[in-house]
């Protein structure tokens, strides 16, 4: 018997994972939410340039180096909530990706489902099931 | 390009395609498939590593070396020094940098060669070892299949 007949077959599928990724309402509308953080936060950059521009003008050097001190510790804090929050929104992509994978592979028995873009022919594409059912769920 | 970014790229590229150990399963046994993920494997591997830092140490060197000779260069044209002097600076400059920057992007491309070498060497060999059918990138694999990389990084270990 040929090694062809032999070998078991592995059943493949395709997914445009960055397809999903670009098109998903889903996922830009978690973005606009990191979006919006930000634009809060370069807001109050902008702000406290003001207030200690105008401290600096004021001359008083005591008073100015303590408001730095403050705003800086407060901007540290926003950035590291900022930075946070993406990767916890990260984390929610990934998991809603993978759970729904994994759950497709299931159903449809799939031993491996690959990225598109690594595959020149052949495998199941799968990328717009994948992706009706991503933006459907919760 | 630094040199090391291109080589780290160059052994990065040439794992874009994995061989197989060949579908050769009986019908009663299940296609194995690993997955490997060569940056995080090189990134762990202690010989890659200590490369990537021989490299940068060197760029480094040379890159100060190249600075100096500059800069001697623009102070001898603050001193006025003829066209033909400077020229000349510029010449004993250029035979000196040129043949380093050469030996040290040979040098690296053969030390990448090797790490490359022996990643593709423990990659076969935990394939045959472990009976897998395929090996396939990770960046290429959304779902399936079994990390090898640990295996891998063993099998290295044991490299000499």
């Amino acid at each position: 018997m040929s090694q062809a007949a032999n070998a078991q077959e592995i059943k493949i599928a395709l997914l445009d994972s960055n397809y999903v990724l670009t098109n998903s309402k889903f996922i830009r509308a978690a973005y606009e939410t990191v979006a919006s953080s930000r634009a809060s936060l370069q807001r109050l950059i902008a702000t406290a340039q003001n207030e200690l521009k105008t401290l600096e003008e004021s001359g008083d050097n005591k008073k100015l180096a303590a408001r730095q001190a403050e705003i800086q510790e407060i901007l540290n804090s926003e950035v590291v909530g900022l930075q946070n929050e993406q990767i916890d929104l990260q984390k929610v992509i990934k998991k809603k990706f993978d759970d729904l994978m994994a759950k497709v592979a299931k159903e449809k028995s799939y031993d491996l489902i690959l990225d598109k873009a690594f595959v020149v022919q052949g495998g199941e594409d799968i990328t717009q099931g994948f992706f009706e059912r991503f933006e459907k769920q919760k | 390009m630094k040199i090391s970014k291109r080589l780290i790229n160059s052994v990065f590229l040439s794992f874009a395609i994995l061989g197989t150990t060949g579908i050769a399963n009986s019908a009663d046994k299940k296609v194995r498939v690993g997955i490997v993920d060569p940056s995080k494997v090189v990134k762990q591997y202690p010989l890659a590593v200590k490369t990537l830092k021989d490299i940068e140490k060197a760029e480094a060197i040379l890159k100060a070396k190249v600075n100096a000779k500059r800069k001697a260069i623009e102070e001898a044209r603050n001193q006025e020094k003829t066209q033909t002097e400077l020229q000349m600076m510029l010449e004993q400059f250029r035979q000196e940098i040129e043949p380093e920057t050469k030996r040290l992007e040979e040098d690296s491309l053969a030390k990448s060669k090797q790490v490359e070498t022996n990643v593709n060497n423990a990659i076969d060999k935990v394939a045959k070892d472990e009976k897998f059918d395929l090996i396939l990138l990770k960046q290429a694999v959304l779902f399936g299949g079994t990390d090898i990389n640990t295996a891998v990084l063993k099998q290295l270990a044991k490299v000499k």
